[in-house]
């Protein structure tokens, strides 16, 4: 039974463009730290605002990702089904969730949590440093994104006069290059 | 000039002057004259710059509204660079005599593969700015667009 687990998370990892990069050997020691898991239809994975404690690969099933609008309304961002993968920047910072994540369908996958991860850094370095490196580099893609979306929103203001005193003081201390 | 990371501040939490040494070696100072300007290059995508004095002061809207932004003293121009190429070149106006120290990503990431722990700690702090600037500009986003 642990043989066949072990082989449905290995083609399932393979497929997985995080680990992409990873040797076997690699990416037997990531299938290691990961514990299958699975969701009833409507359960919850983790919610917005909590622990940013692990990621979850989805093996079957559908999740969605889901927040909250200015007011109020409930926004599905996203629809998740196989070989996708949720929560990892959960592994670089360990910051709260922005967004809930819940099964529409039974759902089935694999959880690895920080903790696992940081065992991981320790046992397999090189495995670990390969996926944060991908990490890192979607967390830069994504913030240049941000950045470009905030100047042209920027570009868009008259003066600063017109830019809300909120706005300016979270301007402040970013980095814009 | 050679300089010494025990007197250069960064905003590298947690990040001691020994890590720096062994992964970027010793510092050497590139001095930016006062009323010159100053360029990260397209080819060089992978190096960004710690400010040790002075201030690099760039272009754009954010800045046209609040001229006060800058890259200031101990600060990083290029942050992103070390874990990912920017092919872009963007250049910075230099209003008083400016110190900075070039940053290698590549050198960082070949370290960080080897299994390298100074290079580890200085990636994790470098992903932590990143990580909290993301949020920040998500923030900033949202209010904006709210307001």
């Amino acid at each position: 039974m642990q043989f066949n687990l072990s082989l449905s998370a290995s083609q399932l990892f393979r497929s997985v463009r995080l680990f992409e990069h990873l040797s076997p050997e690699e990416l037997s020691a990531v299938v290691r730290v990961a514990q299958p898991r699975r969701l009833a239809a409507g359960e919850l994975l983790f919610a917005k605002s909590g622990p940013g404690d692990g990621m979850f690969i989805v093996e079957r099933g559908e999740l969605s990702v889901t927040t909250e609008g200015a007011h109020g309304e409930h926004l599905t961002l996203a629809y998740l089904g196989n070989g996708a993968f949720v929560g990892e920047m959960s592994l670089l910072d360990g910051a709260p969730r922005s967004a809930s994540v819940e099964a529409v369908a039974a759902s089935s996958g694999f959880w690895m949590s920080r903790e696992a991860f940081s065992a991981l850094r320790l046992d397999c370095p090189s495995a670990a440093m390969k996926v944060l490196w991908q990490l890192a580099q979607t967390l830069e893609t994504r913030r240049r994104g941000a950045l470009s979306r905030l100047r042209l929103q920027l570009a868009q203001v008259e003066s600063e006069a017109s830019l809300g005193h909120e706005a300016r003081e979270l301007l402040l201390p970013l980095r814009w290059v | 000039m050679l300089l010494s990371w025990n007197a250069i501040q960064t905003p590298l939490e947690g990040v001691t002057a020994a890590q720096l040494e062994a992964v970027f070696g010793a510092p050497e100072a590139i001095t930016v004259e006062a009323g010159t300007t100053f360029t990260l290059r397209a080819e060089a995508p992978r190096t960004a710059f710690l400010v040790v004095s002075g201030a690099l002061h760039g272009g754009g809207s954010e800045l046209r509204l609040m001229p006060q932004l800058a890259v200031p003293r101990r600060e990083i121009a290029g942050l992103g660079r070390l874990v990912l190429a920017e092919p872009l070149e963007q250049s910075f106006a230099v209003a008083e005599t400016t110190v900075l120290v070039a940053l290698d990503g590549l050198r960082l990431e070949a370290a960080c593969t080897e299994g390298d722990a100074a290079a580890q700690a200085i990636f994790d702090a470098v992903v932590m700015l990143l990580s909290v600037d993301l949020r920040s500009s998500n923030e900033a986003l949202q209010t904006l667009l709210q307001s």
